[in-house]
């Protein structure tokens, strides 16, 4: 996360570590080579978001987004996010261990993909290998 | 109701009619003691009130009042006095016996003015203040009053003097006097003086006989108030009116007869004013208790209507009660299926770092190398996958009911023959085969209907035993609603664990030879009854287990689309 780096990365927003250290080893595996970024917590997203607003960071690529964390939930980071007006074209998807329909509609009604986390590291792996071509 | 006169009124009439006798006789008396001849006689040429009449009717008079100041010793010496005086007179007359009392008390008093007369009370005037000194006895009486005898007798008394009067208004002395002694007779003051104590006698006792019936307002009261003075009257001035001219010896015989009629008729007044007044009086009893009657019935309805109240009111209380404890089972039942859902989807996130991060393990070289220990890891794979199968199914069971999807009609026919096809490579694989006969269109959660038979089918083919499994699907209409069985040739299920089987984690066999969460028929059970029917196990003719689905035609379920 290096401000003199031009790269656009890929960025993770889950509370819990095992989800983001699961995340990052398929990440690795996958045909993506974007550098991976996540946080721990939607305000610390919104912190970096608004650092890759004023130029001090780089833009993310995409954004991947758990719903359930602590104090600001997935779909509000989300809303924040959208405000930035220079945001507005990064792709967002909500990942989520969640198999309640009602969560996978209102993704769906912000205009943001919504994945099931999945256990199986092979299906995660493929998952953001059907993310390519994604520009860095 | 009550015709009893009013005692005011009654009091009255004794007091007038007594001061009207006690007036007459002393007028009388002062005649006899100013020797003015009319005083005595009240008409010239009739027989005079004798002194010792005027001591009669004062006598009378005496009785009357002490009776009713309630001394009753003092009146009836009165009346027995009179009884005496009035009998030794009757004697004299009948045995021509001496000697006159009158003669004896009087003489001197008057001065030698008795003249021709007898020198007692006329025998008219006897049997008169007889009969009323005894009325006057019998109404004295304690035991066994008898104040209907005492009316007749005062009426009976009466006649005397009634017919001396009509005599005296038509100039008839055979009417008034003996005719052979045309001055022993009834004088016009004895008379008149008669029915004025006559009154007083019969009012003592006014709740019975003539006096009660004058006052009643029954409709024999009434006839008899206004009949009665006509009847008694008009004879006597019309006889008054025909005689008048100068004519008074043409017909005795007549005018007998007319004053007998008018008595007559005033009788039969006074005998039908009676009737009429029981009748009327037995009329109002009856009213009186049919009223009563009627309160009582009404009374009686207010009570049954109340307690019809009462117990309706019982009974809505209970309803009200029941309603109650239903919500408050039903808000039970939705917080349970809440916990589970809550639950199970909380343990789903923990549970995919399990199997990922077991996978990850099994990738090192180093335990690859293990092979116990890779072994290890492989059996919590197994495990923590069969554990992700009972979270999924229990959270799916608890979905059920929070189904939010509107009912639609279900084409069975359609819907079971995509499934078929979805099972048709796992069919092929065990050399399974469907039969799909007649399927009607239901109503319902299409998505859950799909559930229920991808959950009833895969249990028809994990049970399949060692014959060639056959599956046949087929309907017909069983009361309001259809039943949809499906047979199989499977393993079938022991009557006695029928009902066991829908219950959750029930298993009935070992989980090695038969896998599964054991949550999948208690998934089936509740989608059915979410659709307001019955799920059940039967055997089978194709010697495996029948599960019959019975579901509401599509008007029972219509609105039954619950939470």
């Amino acid at each position: 996360m290096s401000p003199s780096s031009a790269r656009r990365a890929v960025v993770m927003v889950d509370d819990n570590p095992g989800d983001r250290e699961i995340a990052r080893i398929c990440y690795e595996r996958s045909s993506l080579h974007c550098p991976f970024t996540a946080f721990a917590s939607g305000e610390d997203f919104l912190a970096y978001v608004h650092e890759a607003c004023e130029g001090r960071a780089p833009e993310p690529a995409l954004v991947l987004l758990d719903i359930n964390m602590p104090r600001m939930d997935g779909f509000e980071a989300l809303a924040r996010f959208r405000e930035e007006g220079r945001m507005e074209h990064v792709p967002v998807v909500i990942l989520s261990s969640s198999r309640n329909p009602e969560d996978a509609e209102r993704a769906t009604a912000l205009g943001t993909a919504f994945a099931s986390k999945s256990s199986s590291i092979d299906e995660y792996t493929d998952f953001f290998d059907s993310l390519t071509p994604l520009p860095c | 109701m009550s015709t009893t006169p009013a005692p005011v009124r009654a009091s009255r009439v004794v007091a007038i009619g007594c001061s009207a006798t006690a007036g007459l006789a002393l007028v009388s008396l002062i005649g006899w003691a100013i020797e003015q001849p009319l005083l005595r006689r009240g008409l010239e040429g009739a027989p005079p009130t004798t002194p010792l009449t005027a001591l009669v009717l004062l006598l009378l008079v005496a009785g009357v009042e002490t009776r009713r100041r309630a001394a009753k010793r003092v009146a009836n010496g009165c009346f027995l006095v009179v009884v005496a005086l009035a009998s030794w007179t009757l004697v004299q007359y009948a045995l021509a016996l001496g000697p006159d009392i009158e003669t004896l008390l009087f003489a001197g008093a008057t001065g030698g003015a008795m003249g021709d007369l007898p020198g007692r009370p006329s025998p008219h005037t006897a049997v008169t203040v007889l009969l009323l000194a005894a009325a006057g006895i019998i109404l004295g009486r304690d035991v066994h009053p008898r104040p209907g005898l005492a009316h007749a007798l005062v009426g009976a008394a009466l006649v005397v003097p009634w017919f001396a009067i009509f005599g005296y208004a038509t100039a008839t002395s055979p009417f008034y006097a003996l005719a052979a002694h045309p001055q022993t007779g009834i004088s016009p003051i004895t008379a008149i003086a008669t029915f004025g104590v006559g009154a007083g006698i019969a009012w003592l006792a006014p709740a019975a006989g003539l006096p009660r019936l004058l006052a009643s307002d029954s409709t024999g009261g009434v006839v008899t108030r206004a009949l009665l003075p006509v009847c008694a009257g008009a004879p006597l001035v019309l006889c008054w009116l025909a005689t008048s001219e100068g004519a008074a010896t043409r017909a005795h015989l007549v005018l007998g007869t007319w004053g007998a009629a008018s008595l007559l008729t005033a009788g039969l007044v006074v005998f039908l004013g009676v009737r009429l007044d029981r009748t009327d009086l037995k009329r109002r009893r009856l009213i009186g208790e049919l009223e009563v009657a009627n309160e009582t019935i009404a009374a009686f309805n207010e009570t049954l209507s109340r307690r019809v109240a009462e117990t309706t009111q019982a009974l809505a209380q209970e309803r009200n009660a029941l309603r109650e404890h239903a919500a408050m089972l039903e808000q039970s039942n939705l917080e349970l299926q809440e916990f589970a859902f809550v639950t199970s989807h909380d343990l789903r996130a923990p549970l995919l770092r399990v199997r990922s991060f077991n996978q990850l393990a099994l990738e090192r070289p180093a335990v690859r190398g293990d092979h116990v220990a890779a072994d290890w890891l492989r059996n919590a794979a197994t495990e923590s996958a069969h554990l992700a199968q009972l979270v999924d199914d229990v959270l799916e069971y608890s979905r059920i009911d929070r189904g939010t999807r509107p009912f639609d009609k279900v084409p069975l026919a359609d819907l079971l023959a995509e499934l078929a096809a979805e099972l048709e490579p796992e069919l092929a694989e065990v050399g399974g085969t469907i039969e799909l006969g007649p399927l009607p269109e239901i109503f319902g959660d299409r998505v859950q209907i799909a559930q229920l038979y991808r959950n009833l089918l895969s249990n028809a083919v994990k049970f399949r035993g060692e014959r060639p499994l056959h599956i046949r699907l087929h309907a017909h209409v069983d009361g309001p609603g259809w039943a949809i069985c499906l047979d199989d040739t499977g393993i079938g299920i022991d009557p006695e664990h029928r009902e066991q089987i829908f219950q959750m984690f029930r298993r009935l066999h070992d989980p090695d030879a038969y896998p599964g969460s054991g949550i999948g028929l208690a998934i089936c059970r509740r989608v059915v009854s979410r659709h307001g029917g019955t799920l059940r196990v039967e055997d089978s003719p194709l010697g495996g287990s029948r599960l019959v689905v019975w579901l509401p035609s599509e008007g029972a379920t219509r609105g039954g689309d619950a939470t």
